[in-house]
């Protein structure tokens, strides 16, 4: 795709979780969302409070401090946006701490899977009707694209007997059952098949695979077969 | 009063006392176990102090320290205060000698230590990190035990933890959707 037709197209939008911005900035590949922005016309979209856990509070802590200054500087730069949390979206967050918290019992006792910072993640992805959740964390994955394997996956970790409450289910996958899902190893992907990768590194298959690799260790949630077989199919 | 959460405080003081380190680390995952089912960040910092002793008691240069004897001394009179504090229901008195037990944890991690410190912080990352096994988000894992959220997840990715539960889309599915979103 060319500027031309890139800038003809509606920009789209991709709302990134505090996982992905992790695992791409720890690995300074955040400058590979630049050019991803510019030639595939994507908004990078970041909710408040990951700004505030991304930059203001690491930037106080020495160890932490280059990584929030990428961010700040790719916020200030305007290839990741800030979102505001709005009330609509507290409203939002609330009814989801709610339904989450009753979706699952282990020998009677509800277990709450899931944080306020995830909730307000998919909270803004409704706000602003997005059209991509990056997220390298696994369970918000899992309880939007596969919730009839949470019980499974539960189970094989708890002695009790695990149980799902289906009406919260439901209701939580018509809300946000239809998310489409990519984590960091899929944005390096894309910018390797679209040749942003190379304005970052040469765009080699041993560096494709070297920092496949480097977001999988910095927590993306992927396993080693995947990017095997993936790599597999890249050839090279 | 919690009865279990006193049954397993006094064992861990047991375990402590007779320098029972594997017994310390197998509390200590029971209990995480207990605090994601609960989600109680009292039993989540229970467990983060058993797996913290585990780890003093596996190394030698601490139990062997001319100071040991007097710092064990005072974490076991902390723990057991803490549940003096449960069976009175005084939540506030237990909190307070947990956290006096957690203050010589780090103390003695300072004083001792050769190289690689904070033992307690790692200890928080461990726990978090198996309760995101059990199935907890990140955040809420790192939520629970205090861990914090960046460490836990590089920690997490240098297990095998996501190897366990693969993503039921590869990465060349989600690729072509993402694909098709941006380009139609």
């Amino acid at each position: 795709m060319n500027e031309n037709e890139s800038a003809a197209k509606p920009r789209k939008k991709i709302v990134l979780d505090s996982s992905s911005l992790i695992s791409i900035s720890d690995n300074c590949f955040i400058k590979v969302m630049k050019h991803l922005a510019q030639k595939e016309n994507i908004s990078f979209i970041i909710p408040e409070s990951v700004y505030m856990e991304s930059v203001q509070t690491p930037a106080r802590i020495k160890r932490f401090e280059l990584n929030a200054i990428r961010i700040r500087d790719a916020v200030e730069e305007g290839y990741i946006k800030v979102m505001k949390t709005t009330p609509a979206m507290r409203q939002r967050m609330e009814r989801l701490e709610r339904e989450t918290f009753d979706l699952c019992e282990c020998d009677g006792e509800k277990v709450r899977l899931l944080h306020l910072g995830e909730s307000e993640t998919l909270a803004l992805i409704k706000e602003i009707n997005a059209d991509v959740l990056a997220i390298d964390e696994r369970t918000t994955r899992m309880l939007i694209e596969e919730p009839q394997n949470i019980v499974p996956f539960l189970q094989r970790r708890h002695e009790g007997r695990v149980s799902i409450n289906r009406a919260a289910l439901d209701s939580f996958r018509a809300e946000y059952g239809g998310i489409k899902i990519v984590r960091s190893v899929e944005l390096i992907a894309l910018s390797y098949d679209d040749g942003t990768f190379g304005e970052e590194i040469h765009r080699t298959r041993q560096a494709l695979e070297a920092a496949l690799y480097a977001v999988k260790f910095a927590g993306c949630a992927v396993s080693f077969n995947e990017i095997g077989n993936y790599l597999r199919k890249v050839g090279g | 009063m919690d009865h279990r959460l006193v049954k397993r405080l006094e064992a861990l003081i047991g375990a402590f006392e007779a320098r029972q380190a594997q017994d310390l680390k197998r509390l200590g995952g029971g209990i995480i176990e207990q605090a994601v089912l609960k989600n109680d960040e009292s039993l989540a910092k229970v467990s983060v102090i058993a797996y913290a002793l585990y780890k003093i008691l596996s190394k030698d240069h601490f139990v062997q320290s001319g100071q040991w004897p007097k710092i064990s001394q005072s974490i076991s009179q902390s723990l057991l205060k803490s549940v003096q504090a449960l069976e009175k229901n005084d939540n506030a008195g237990f909190a307070k000698s947990l956290d006096s037990a957690i203050e010589r944890i780090q103390f003695i991690d300072s004083e001792l230590s050769n190289f690689a410190k904070d033992i307690y912080g790692k200890a928080k990352i461990k726990q978090a990190s198996t309760a995101y096994a059990m199935g907890l988000s990140l955040s809420q894992a790192g939520s629970l035990t205090g861990a914090d959220r960046k460490e836990l997840q590089r920690y997490i990715g240098s297990t095998r933890i996501h190897d366990e539960q693969p993503a039921g889309l590869g990465i060349e599915q989600r690729l072509r959707n993402l694909k098709e979103v941006l380009r139609g």
